[in-house]
């Protein structure tokens, strides 16, 4: 409030030496001649020194980390002085893209570089929106000691990429049915590649394939059993998420392709926290090996990176599909409807893939996005999906 | 970050208190009312240190308590009126309520300015009674008290940006103004800039203001405005005719007139009726302003070739002139008892003036303030005895050196109305009494009479116009008429004292005041000198109540009406002490950690001191402890490990919580004086090698 009441006061100030001025000369009144005089002679003063302030200045921003989307993140920028003189405290800001949807921003830690010297200020900031941003413009704000006038100046400085990666949106998630048994052991671990050698049985479930059962121990103990053999096989996690034109508009307050991407990013979260793997076709090179540790940071990188494309998802899907281990499990991500997709779900099908179909509900009136409805859902269901709606996100 | 730098301390109450006291101040002297001048400041620094100690004790008022400011300025405000006539000797009059409300705003406000926002608000009043002052022109220290304030509201903008800034760099994460300091802050404009500032304003003030005033002057003397009466500057006594002050030039017909009962004098002076006291003459006249061409007749400060209290014979007053020879002599003793500057008023011509001084007292001339020291003065005037003819007509060039045939003095109409109503006089001292008479009733008197519009002859539009004003406008126009059928003539002003009933006080001195201020024409007689010529005696009031009868309400004056202000104001303070006891939060439990920040410099200082005694060269602003300890190895010889790791410890203490540090400051700072000193053996063994 006292940064506010003080422009107000420079504002009443210049008017109040203006008025002064004005009345002077109707009156011919020497002393309120020395007094407006005074006065204009401050704010003229005041003036030179808000723009002095900020004169020489030169700035380098400092490489930025990668934050998650609603985490708090420090912005660091260097500054130095060209010119040999002192000069009151200036603060640093940049002119944040709008895209970045930034909250919680603070003020800079305010500088003023001794000759020859660099030094760093920074403030804080809660992106929360996914995505890569880049931004060049940097608002300099100088005063004069009083604070009484205030000049800023654009500077351009090289941009540095910010990486905030998406924030997992929760929702209910099977893990495949052959998931939870040393999957990652047998991967990466000492079994990797053994073959199709039976490393056990476990207890039938539905949709196991009779071909599986494993019927000497199931006669053993009265009940199903099924072989589990090349563990893993349908542990493997293929995500797409849909990145069509129309993911761009708003769904209750959110872009539909950021929803998209935390859901996406919750099953990766979720998948590699139980050891399994997620593949991202289409949006990282092939045969790309990445420690376990590291996998999730990727995923979410390329999460973040995602950016509409006119293709569209069912194109997308089938210039993949060599790519897809067979009897993997598919997640497609969507928010519209799309044609092209029941025939490469079937291809999916045909794979031997198993394919999950989770879609935004219906509910944006924006006219760029034709929204995924129970016909359409229907539609997957009888090209062999398991199609279900997403759950609804609150409003930010 | 220590919160008490990010907070408004004692020394910004103190500055927006000698601010607003400034500005209070200065409206009180404008209206010549020293008691309103007083009791203002009074109020504003009582307020500030009421508001600061509720603010220190409550500090949750700083935050939640703007509300009660915003309801003290609009007391103010809405109860103008009422408070105006709270104020001392009768406040301001009516049409400079406007006054009032402002130092009240200044007066309530300081109680409750508890929160930085408020203290900065507080200048806003006091801008615009500064505004008012300079408009009236009638307090000559209104121009160096707005250049005071000026600096002390500087001092308190720069120091609410350095708390602003300190709060911005909090947000931003920083927690220590120690680090700062050492840091991004260490090319920090220093007081040049604050001098270029004040510099500026100087200049501008005392240089540029006459350039712009006389670059505008063309402007000024063609605009012709003829203020409303509402917005003409009311000047208090007599204009800047006052016999309270000197001045070298003064304009008359300003405008609305209002006097206090402010005593300034008394005389122990057996003379029958009312006394002319004369303080001041002025002999030219450009038909709106008198200026004083001959500046002789101060006897205080402007002694010039005359002094009256010359200890080996009476002096020779050159204000008798050569020709008076019937005189009188009135001695008298006086008492200075009021804001008298400049002149002793006296019933004559002053020609001996001797301070009654105790064994070892001394005085000298230019003190004249208040106090208990009596005068014996004796004054030589006209002898009432002696009937005057004739005046001169050939004048001593002393007295009349060319202020007459000024072509601008009068107008055809006033030469002419001159001549007409002194046709059939026997001698020009007749003319005189005819011509005073005349103007007497040629116009009402009246205190309130709206100002000469400018551009006009003041005595012409008094005479033919308007056809009413006051003491001043009738002395000029005694003055122009006596000289228009030359006849030797000045304007005087000084007091008309004797007049009341109450005019004597219990040992029977005669009591000046300052309502008593008037002014007055005198004509040059052979034989007598000057002698008092006052057309007011002859004018008809046109409304009894003048400004001058104004009384102090005599509530006010009681002992009852000033306990319920006192009381109120102590009630207004106590509401605001039980507002802020109910707001107060409730304590927390985190107890006070030391504050290592202090110590923790100490020992920063030390180890710098240390190596730079090593290396011989400071640490750069942008290089950290170890970096400085590195790049100063090979001179610290042995004691280099022990100086690295110093400023790993250092270090780690400096990014450490502040509440974590406990005792290992002073621990440091031991160990780094130890280093100075091993640093310090090494080098003197150094150079023994």
């Amino acid at each position: 409030m006292t940064s506010e009441l003080r422009n107000v006061s420079s504002i009443a100030l210049t008017t109040s030496a203006m008025f002064l001025i004005v009345v002077a000369i109707a009156l011919n009144s020497p002393v309120l001649f020395s007094m407006s005089s005074a006065m204009l002679g401050l704010l003229v003063v005041a003036h030179v020194q808000a723009r002095l302030s900020t004169l020489g200045l030169r700035l380098r921003r400092r490489p930025m980390p990668t934050v998650r989307q609603g985490e708090s993140v420090q912005v660091e920028i260097e500054v130095w002085s060209e010119r040999n003189m002192r000069r009151p405290l200036v603060t640093v800001q940049d002119r944040l893209p709008e895209a970045l949807r930034a909250a919680n921003v603070s003020p800079s830690v305010p500088v003023a570089p001794a000759p020859g010297e660099r030094c760093v200020t920074s403030y804080r900031l809660r992106p929360m929106r996914r995505g890569v941003f880049r931004w060049s413009t940097v608002e300099v704000t100088g005063s004069d000691p009083l604070g009484l006038i205030r000049f800023t100046k654009l500077v351009r400085v090289d941009p540095e990429p910010l990486t905030v990666l998406p924030a997992p949106i929760p929702f209910p998630l099977r893990l495949p049915r052959s998931a939870g048994w040393g999957g990652g052991e047998a991967d990466h671990g000492p079994s990797r590649g053994s073959g199709v050698d039976p490393r056990g049985v476990r207890d039938y479930q539905d949709g196991d394939s009779l071909r599986h059962v494993h019927w000497r121990s199931s006669a053993r103990s009265g009940k199903l059993l099924v072989k589990e053999f090349e563990v893993g096989l349908y542990a493997d996690a293929t995500v797409f998420v849909q990145s069509s034109p129309g993911t761009a508009a708003n769904v209750r307050g959110h872009v539909a392709l950021d929803l998209l991407c935390g859901f996406a990013a919750y099953l990766a979260e979720s998948f590699l926290g139980q050891g399994l793997e997620v593949h991202l076709p289409g949006l990282e090179p092939q045969g790309r090996k990445t420690p376990p540790q590291m996998r999730l940071l990727e995923a979410l990188r390329e999460l973040a990176s995602l950016q509409p494309s006119p293709e569209p998802l069912g194109t997308r899907v089938a210039a993949q599909i060599g790519s897809i281990r067979p009897g993997s499990s598919v997640y497609l991500f969507l928010a519209e409807a799309d044609e092209t997709l029941p025939h490469t779900i079937r291809m999916l099908r045909g794979r031997g893939c198993s394919v999950y179909a989770l879609a935004l509900p219906p509910a944006s009136a924006d006219p760029r996005l034709a929204s995924c409805d129970t016909e359409f859902l229907a539609y997957l269901r009888e090209a062999g999906a398991e199609a279900s709606y997403l759950p609804e996100v609150p409003e930010p | 970050m220590n919160q008490k730098a990010l907070q408004a301390g004692p020394v910004d109450f103190l500055l927006a208190a000698l601010s607003a006291s400034c500005a209070v101040y200065a409206a009180g002297m404008g209206v010549y009312k020293p008691s309103i001048a007083l009791f203002a400041v009074g109020g504003v620094v009582v307020g500030a240190l009421v508001g600061f100690l509720l603010s220190t004790m409550v500090p949750s008022l700083r935050t939640g308590g703007s509300f009660l400011y915003v309801c003290a300025v609009a007391t103010a405000v809405i109860l103008a009126p009422a408070l105006n006539r709270v104020l001392p000797d009768g406040g301001f009059p009516d049409m400079l309520v406007i006054a009032a409300v402002l130092i009240w705003m200044a007066i309530l406000g300081s109680f409750f300015a508890w929160s930085e926002s408020s203290l900065l608000f507080q200048s806003v009043p006091s801008v615009a009674l500064f505004g008012m002052v300079g408009a009236w022109d009638t307090f000559a220290g209104a121009k160096w008290l707005f250049y005071l304030y000026i600096v002390l509201t500087a001092a308190l903008l720069a120091r609410a940006q350095r708390r602003l800034m300190l709060r911005y760099a909090q947000a931003a994460g920083v927690s220590s103004e120690h680090r700062l300091e050492l840091g991004p802050w260490r090319g920090k404009a220093g007081p040049l800039w604050f001098a270029a500032m004040a510099g500026g304003v100087l200049l501008t003030g005392l240089v540029g203001a006459p350039v712009i005033q006389q670059t505008v002057e063309p402007v000024t003397r063609n605009l012709g405005v003829s203020l409303p009466k509402a917005v003409v500057t009311p000047t208090p006594t007599l204009a800047s005719s006052s016999p309270l002050t000197e001045s070298s030039e003064y304009r008359v017909g300003k405008g609305p007139v209002f006097l206090s009962k402010a005593e300034l004098m008394r005389l122990d002076l057996d003379e029958p009726g009312p006394v002319y006291l004369r303080a001041f003459s002025y002999e030219a006249f450009d038909g709106n302003r008198w200026s004083k061409d001959l500046g002789q007749v101060s006897p205080m400060g402007g002694f010039g070739r005359w002094n009256p209290i010359s200890p080996s014979a009476r002096a020779r007053n050159p204000d008798l002139g050569d020709a008076a020879v019937h005189l009188r002599e009135i001695r008298y003793q006086f008492r200075v008892t009021g804001m008298l500057r400049g002149s002793f008023p006296a019933p004559g011509a002053l020609v001996e003036l001797q301070p009654l001084l105790a064994r070892g007292q001394r005085w000298r001339a230019s003190d004249i303030s208040p106090g208990t020291l009596t005068f014996r003065a004796t004054a030589l005037a006209p002898d009432p005895d002696f009937q005057p003819t004739e005046a001169p007509r050939f004048l001593p060039e002393d007295l009349f050196r060319g202020v007459y045939g000024r072509s601008d003095e009068s107008t055809a109409r006033v030469r002419q109305f001159a001549r007409r109503v002194t046709q059939g006089a026997k001698n020009d001292y007749d003319a005189a009494l005819r011509l005073e008479r005349a103007i007497g009733e040629q116009a009402l008197y009246n205190t309130d009479a709206p100002a000469v519009p400018s551009g006009e002859n003041a005595v012409d539009w008094f005479l033919f116009e308007s056809k009413e004003g006051y003491c001043d406008l009738y002395a000029s126009a005694m003055v122009v008429g006596a000289r228009s059928l030359g006849l030797p003539a000045r304007y005087v002003t000084g007091f008309l004292a004797g007049q009341e009933k109450d005019s004597r006080d219990e040992n029977g001195w005669l009591v000046v005041r300052e309502s008593d201020a008037h002014a007055w024409a005198e004509v040059y007689f052979d034989g007598v000198g000057w002698v008092p010529f006052d057309p007011t005696t002859y004018a008809q009031v046109k409304n009894g109540d003048t400004s001058a009868d104004r009384q102090t309400p005599a509530w006010w004056r009681s002992e009852l009406g000033r306990k319920l202000i006192v009381g109120g104001l102590a009630g207004t303070a106590l509401l605001g002490l039980l507002f802020g006891l109910v707001a107060r939060p409730k304590p927390k439990a985190a107890a006070r950690g030391p504050l290592p920040d202090r110590e923790l410099s100490k020992a920063v200082s030390a180890f710098e001191a240390a190596l730079r005694a090593a290396a011989s060269r400071p640490r750069r602003p942008c290089e950290t402890l170890a970096e400085y300890a590195d790049r100063a190895r090979p001179s610290l010889g042995p004691v280099a490990d022990e100086a690295r790791e110093l400023a790993a410890a250092l270090e780690r203490l400096l990014y450490a919580p502040p509440e974590s540090a406990g005792d290992q400051p002073r621990d440091l700072a031991a160990r780094a004086h130890a280093l100075r000193r091993a640093a310090r053996q090494a080098a003197r063994s150094r150079k023994v090698t």
